[in-house]
């Protein structure tokens, strides 16, 4: 109790350093509980999922028409708003009865519309005027959230009269629901996930002892006063434990208002689709374990701290000599590290699990991390034998910088080569990813995958307008229009090719062609298809046939297309040897030449594409929209900077405190004529040199942990120098800003009310 | 159960011997030899000065006696206890019971009211709060300072501070009281009354005094003096 009550009722020294220990105990927490979420989120986003399956697969067989059926079709497939994806529904009930899908309370009537907040927020948004254009229908009604991936998802549903259901495009449900619930299974998007849990927490873990250890030399001092009136060492360590037990009890409930209070902004967080406040909820058993743990380390912490020194009665002393720090049995710790991340993502990768892969993976990566700062004293140490005896600032830099290497740069230290090993193991992951990509001819459509300079719109069979190459060319954006119809055929066992049947006009704005009449039928080259041969056309039910006739040989293909789609180029006259609807039954499209250039080119393309045919699908994004891997990325820096901002304010709690210890000091100097720049310089010595060599070690060690990680994963090698600068150039800066936050309080200490004070 | 108070534990044996002895004591910080066969005995109710110039070891020698720093050498007698072997537990308890402690700068918690800064030795030694503060603040009423109970030290003027530490040293009623230079740091107005109400409240209570100074003026409160120079012990009697 006693201790308790020197943390708390000590003035305003020791309010300030009880609150300060709070609040940093408070973050910690507030972060932890965080952390402590990551399951529920997943659960929560897993679980809608599964209420959102009908997105990915329908049931099949279809199930037949009834009072309890619905149907639904997709509207705009792969459309965006400004590269958000926009997912749209077109929905008609077939009855009383037929099944709401999740997150609405009632179907919209024909020509309604149902949207997502996210969506009605940008539909009201004045600038959005092509978007409005794009989904000009009344909004009545809003997805709740059970409908939602998240709560920046653009969905809407479309109500329609006069569907049919093709098991395709439109498909009929008698219920919603049931699939298997979404989990993250690419191994490299789970390693990730882990790899970057362990590395934003133990930055954490570092800033919450830094926390705990607020205010040491005076507590020290005071332990020693009280050893002095009688104090024995375990009632010195229980009084030590008490004023700790106040700040982090108080600390723990300020964090968990943080927590409380930091969960609305969570949602406003530029993740994918987001995450909804409400699915923020920390897991039981982990909050539990929060509690149990936070508490214990900060109590683990101060007992270290305080057995660190021997508190006599006559003062605080180091146990022991300082010795000099020796290399091999730091390196142990990262060797030993490498060591068990190998094994561990070894038993991962080929499944030969005999020990949890996800705890040999942490310990690893832990012993590397925490392996990287317990070489950093040893560096400080030859750096500081090498370094010259002048100038003075220097000289008078080099007893404190002997006393060996900061924690709150062993913490900028973890976070750095942390990030910069995600960074590597996020490069490599996404260079493999990017192999999958189409190259395409011409970079003005580097925007989306298909039709080389062409972007495609697929139209269904009934489109509202009569003429839709003439509508989309009525936009500024559009440059050229080209309708066709198109569909994959399969050619025996030599695979498929693509056939585009469109009249000699269109097809000579595709590609140069000899000449070309009605009935003529052409070949790009590669294209392994022989006249004669019976192509069987995909998409149609029951499958149908066509004879491909003659045809002549292009000396190049289509501008811009993607290996793999050797074409047939048909004009209508020559389906004649198929079925009679085979040109019917063919997809029909729209390929549209667009100046990407132009000012919102896509959102013209789109708002045309809606106006001809609502439910038009479009040809999926690639360079607009960001894959999981640029979200984990952006995910990163945001907690880097997150674990950085609290290294900073760290340091400059314990720089301000390490201040007034030395005011004496400090002013002694002054006295003796010490100008303020020699005492400065010698500040910003003791951080500059560590943070060089934090931050070069960092660098080296995160390297070597992403070659390891990449090595390990067999993903390619693939090292991103300015992003690495960039890390290492913010770790660098967060510790000089951070001491230029303490130069006020450094200049206070060189004042003549400081000096009177000696 | 209640703890007993220190007035109720048992205490070296009230013979005519002296209370606390120390013989050929010995104690070197690194290459510099601070005691070289310091002695010294201490009678019961019997105030000594140790005076020396600086750096002539008498702080040493009297943390030693107080069983504060170990000697390298030596043996420390009291109440049949030897300081020099004894664990510490037994030592700090000592400290809580037996023992009073008056420095230059006070040693006062900074945090904590003057009141519960006396107060602090009865704390630890199991006493509840609110009768362990009403001794404090009729100790420091006594001591002429209780107007001051309620303030930190840092709102106290160098004298009043000095007068609470004297409080907080002599609230255990202990047998000993160690005095290192408690003037040291007060004007001579101040010294003088500091020492006036240390010594005569040590006489009424019947404790001995170990007081260390290198004035005269400070020794005149003693009954004997003690010169300490290079580390060695010379006992001159004199006193008042």
């Amino acid at each position: 109790m006693i201790g308790v009550r020197l943390s708390l009722t000590g003035g305003r020294e020791s309010a300030v350093r009880t609150c300060l220990t709070a609040v940093g105990v408070g973050v910690a927490t507030a972060m932890l509980l965080l952390a402590a979420s990551l399951p529920t989120i997943l659960d929560e986003v897993g679980e809608r999922s599964s209420g959102l399956s009908f997105r990915q697969s329908a049931e099949y067989p279809q199930p037949p028409p009834a009072e309890d059926t619905v149907l639904l079709g997709s509207a705009l497939a792969n459309a965006d708003h400004r590269g958000t994806p926009v997912t749209g529904w077109v929905i008609e009930p077939e009855g009383d009865q037929a099944p709401l899908p999740p997150g609405i309370a009632d179907f919209p009537e024909p020509g309604e519309m149902v949207v997502s907040p996210a969506l009605a927020e940008r539909l009201a948004d004045p600038d959005n005027d092509l978007l409005q254009r794009r989904l000009d229908h009344p909004v009545v009604g809003q997805i709740e959230e059970e409908g939602l991936s998240g709560p920046h998802e653009l969905v809407y549903y479309l109500g329609q009269e006069g569907m049919e259901a093709d098991g395709a495009g439109t498909v009929r449900m008698d219920a919603f629901g049931g699939g298997e619930p979404y989990r993250p299974d690419t191994p490299v998007i789970l390693l990730l996930g882990l790899v970057g849990t362990v590395v934003m927490l133990i930055p954490v873990v570092v800033f919450l002892s830094a926390a705990v250890r607020f205010g040491g030399q005076a507590r020290d001092r005071r332990l020693a006063a009280v050893r002095l009136m009688g104090a024995d060492r375990a009632a010195t360590r229980r009084i030590a434990a008490g004023e700790t037990v106040a700040g982090v009890l108080l600390g723990m409930l300020i964090g968990a208002g943080f927590f409380v209070a930091g969960r609305p902004i969570v949602e406003t967080l530029p993740i994918d689709d987001g995450v909804f406040a409400s699915d923020v909820v920390p897991s039981p058993v982990l909050a539990a374990g929060v509690a149990v743990l936070v508490p214990l380390l900060a109590l683990w912490v101060a007992l270290l701290a305080v057995r660190g020194v021997a508190v006599e009665p006559l003062g605080v002393v180091r146990r022991a000599e300082r010795r000099r720090p020796r290399l091999w049995w730091r390196l142990l710790l990262p060797v030993f590290g490498g060591a068990l991340l190998y094994a561990g993502l070894g038993s991962f990768l080929t499944g030969t699990v005999a020990v949890n892969w996800a705890v040999l993976v942490s310990v690893g990566l832990l012993a590397v991390l925490l392996g990287t700062t317990a070489v950093l004293p040893w560096l400080v140490d030859r750096a500081v034998r090498t370094l010259p005896s002048s100038p003075l600032s220097l000289q008078l830099a080099r007893r404190r910088l002997a006393s060996g290497g900061d924690r709150a740069v062993s913490g900028i230290v973890v976070t750095v080569a942390g990030a910069i090993a995600l960074l590597t193991l996020l490069n490599g992951a996404e260079s493999t990813d990017r192999e999958g990509v189409p190259e395409t001819g011409d970079p003005s459509v580097g925007a989306s995958a298909g039709e080389g300079p062409y972007q495609r719109v697929d139209l269904s069979k009934e489109p509202r307008v009569e003429d839709p190459v003439a509508l989309f060319e009525g936009e500024p954006a559009i440059e050229e229009a080209v309708a066709v119809r198109r569909t994959y055929a399969m050619v025996g066992d030599n695979g498929g090719v693509l056939v585009r049947v469109a009249d000699c006009a269109s097809l000579q704005q595709l590609t140069d062609l000899p000449d070309c009449e009605p009935g003529d039928v052409f070949a790009t080259p590669g294209a392994e298809v022989e006249p004669g041969d019976v192509a069987e056309m995909t998409g149609t039910e029951p499958p149908m046939h066509w004879t491909v006739p003659q045809y002549t040989e292009l000396s190049s293909g289509v501008a811009g297309a993607r290996y793999g789609e050797e074409t047939l180029l048909a004009t209508p006259e020559a389906m004649a040897s198929a079925d009679p609807e085979v040109v019917e039954e063919m997809t029909g499209a729209v390929l549209l030449r667009v100046d990407e250039s132009a000012p919102e080119a896509r959102e013209q393309m789109l708002a045309a594409a809606a106006e001809v045919d609502p439910t038009a699908g479009m040809e999926p994004l690639v360079a607009h929209v960001g894959s999981p891997l640029d979200t984990m990325k952006l995910m990163l820096l945001a907690g880097a900077i997150a674990c950085l901002v609290m290294v900073v304010a760290g340091v400059t709690v314990g720089t301000v405190e390490q201040i007034q210890e030395r005011r004496r000091v400090h002013a002694v100097l002054t006295a003796f004529g010490a100008r303020r720049r020699t005492l400065v310089g010698s500040v910003l010595w003791q951080t500059a040199v560590p943070v060089a060599l934090g931050v070069a070690t960092a660098c080296v060690f995160g390297l070597a942990l992403g070659a390891l990680l990449l090595g390990a994963t067999g993903l390619p090698m693939a090292f991103d120098v300015a992003e690495i600068v960039t890390i290492a150039a913010a770790g660098a800066g967060a510790i000089v800003l951070a001491t230029l936050l303490t130069l006020p309080a450094l200049l206070r200490t060189m004042r003549a009310d400081g000096l009177r004070s000696e | 159960m209640t703890r007993p108070t220190p007035r109720d534990r048992p205490r070296p044996e009230d013979t005519d011997g002296p209370l606390l002895t120390a013989y050929g004591l010995n104690k070197a910080f690194g290459l510099t030899q601070a005691l070289s066969t310091a002695s010294l005995s201490l009678g019961r109710g019997e105030i000594v000065a140790l005076m020396g110039p600086s750096g002539s070891g008498k702080s040493t020698f009297l943390h030693c006696l107080a069983g504060v720093v170990r000697p390298d050498a030596g043996r420390i007698d009291y109440g049949g206890v030897d300081l020099t072997h004894a664990p510490d537990p037994r030592l700090s308890a000592l400290r809580r019971t037996e023992f009073g402690f008056l420095f230059q700068f006070g040693q006062l918690v900074p945090e904590l009211p003057c009141v519960e800064n006396v107060a602090l030795p009865l704390r630890l030694n199991g006493q509840r709060r609110r009768p362990a503060e009403r001794e404090a603040t009729r100790m420091l009423e006594r001591l002429d300072v209780g107007d001051v109970a309620r303030k930190r030290p840092g709102a106290c003027s160098g004298g009043q501070g000095q007068r609470v530490a004297v409080a907080r040293a002599l609230i255990t009623r202990p047998r000993v009281v160690f005095a290192d230079e408690p003037t040291g740091a007060l004007d001579s107005l101040n010294g003088e009354k500091v020492l006036r109400l240390l010594t005569d409240t040590a006489r009424e209570s019947g404790a001995s005094v170990v007081l260390v100074t290198h004035e005269p003026r400070v020794a005149a409160y003693a009954d004997r003096e003690v010169i300490v120079r290079d580390g060695r012990t010379l006992d001159i009697g004199g006193g008042r």
